[in-house]
């Protein structure tokens, strides 16, 4: 028990190895995880398909009349075409010019209920490095935090309640800090003006002040304002662009802003 | 404990964990949660082997969990060491087992370990792990847990068995014999 908390106050304080450590162990694990993964993914697309009957046999009937319809092309090419468009997508990001970025495909989700994290199949041997951005053709997704392994790195999602991005809302001109919340699918737009006049849809982009991030980054739009006379500040969601649930492939900006 | 107990541990603890970051964290998740392999191990290891066993099993599969996620170091490693002990405690005082034995410490050890993660993760500094959306995971993660259970305790059973009668009486006769 000595021997754990020793261990939870050496993490907190970032002192220590442990972040080498955790690194380390990630590369170590890196081919076992693949080949557990290519194991695994049928059993688990087979579970997946069990516990989605009906859902998966209305996709049945749709599938086979798309099936009619496109007959002759390969199942490999249609998903072949559909990575190739995600890929695509991720070449003319506006936002993206300037910086160097490096498209990156989304291998594993956090192991645990208590963190929004994924794992990216680009390491440090790639260039990629702490703080970076990580966007999509939607906009942002979050930014790679410790441990980068060689071959892989962690991105700490929006949506977590750990991250926090200096954003600007498009009309009002009022800059506020976006935090990720665990509940529901929105995030927290804080430290707002409370004299500022924030209307719903408005569209929230990073500031570039003061942040790990570049500036006119799309994140999302404000879904929600709640304004109570005498209150600091005024309580707005933002529903974010990106798709947290669906990411497949990403691109990491290689700028380290701020 | 012998060593073939203690490698077989450590063989449990690896494959939980792998099947903790592959398996269960893509494609076996269950409203969005995920159960806690290595936790629902310990709870088995600790009602076969007893409290300081389960303890230690804890400490050390709650360690290499850790390696994998974000939130502080050891945070896991005393969260199953605490549940390893309690559940340890809770089985010396059972009177006769039961079928239903591996499901119930299963959903205890995943909600007393959730709880604990939570509150002591949230006095390491992580203060966003007290929210409502945590009690929800920790309950739908338990009562996973509790199906995991009905695997997860024959395979520690398998783990800490001992040699055989048999083998022990081979072993005990070639001693006399000498």
């Amino acid at each position: 028990m000595i021997t754990a908390v020793a261990l939870i106050t050496l993490d907190v304080r970032e002192s220590g190895p442990l972040s080498e450590v955790r690194g380390v162990a990630r590369d170590a694990m890196t081919p076992v995880a693949d080949a557990a993964d290519a194991v695994f993914s049928p059993v688990g697309d087979w579970i997946d398909g069990v516990t989605r009957s009906t859902a998966l046999k209305e996709e049945n009937a749709r599938l086979r009349r798309q099936l009619e319809e496109a007959r002759g092309q390969g199942a490999t090419a249609r998903a072949a075409t559909e990575e190739n468009k995600q890929l695509k997508k991720l070449l003319d990001l506006p936002y993206v010019e300037g910086n160097d970025a490096i498209a990156a495909q989304v291998v594993e989700a956090a192991p645990s209920n208590f963190e929004f994290t994924v794992q990216i199949g680009k390491g440090s041997s790639d260039g990629i490095g702490v703080d970076m951005p990580v966007v999509t053709g939607a906009g942002l997704v979050g930014r790679v935090i410790e441990p980068v392994s060689r071959d892989r790195a962690t991105v700490l999602l929006l949506r977590d309640p750990q991250s926090g991005v200096g954003v600007r809302i498009e009309k009002s001109q009022t800059s506020g800090v976006v935090k990720g919340r665990a509940d529901g699918g929105t995030l927290r737009l804080e430290f707002v003006d409370p004299n500022a006049s924030v209307s719903e849809g408005e569209l929230v982009s990073t500031s570039g002040q003061n942040s790990r991030f570049p500036a006119a980054i799309p994140v999302g739009t404000v879904s929600k304002v709640t304004k109570t006379q005498g209150d600091l500040q005024q309580d707005i969601l933002v529903k974010p662009f990106a798709d947290f649930s669906r990411l497949d492939y990403v691109k990491v900006l290689r700028v380290r802003a701020g | 404990m012998t060593w073939s107990q203690r490698l077989k541990l450590a063989i449990v603890i690896v494959v939980g964990v792998i099947l903790q970051t592959t398996l269960f964290s893509t494609g076996l998740r269950v409203f969005g949660v995920t159960p806690d392999v290595a936790l629902v191990l310990t709870a088995a290891v600790a009602y076969y082997q007893g409290p300081e066993r389960g303890a230690t099993f804890g400490f050390f599969a709650g360690l290499v969990i850790d390696l994998f996620l974000n939130t502080p170091f050891g945070l896991s490693a005393l969260s199953f060491a605490l549940v390893g002990y309690g559940i340890g405690v809770v089985q010396s005082g059972l009177v006769r087992a039961s079928r239903w034995v591996p499901p119930i410490m299963g959903v205890l050890g995943g909600l007393a370990g959730g709880a604990l993660f939570v509150c002591i993760g949230a006095l390491a500094g992580r203060e966003e792990l007290l929210a409502l959306r945590s009690m929800k995971v920790v309950i739908i993660a338990g009562v996973y847990d509790g199906f995991l259970a009905l695997v997860a305790f024959p395979v520690a059973r398998w783990a800490t068995r001992g040699p055989s009668r048999e083998a022990r009486g081979r072993l005990g006769r070639g001693w006399v014999a000498r």
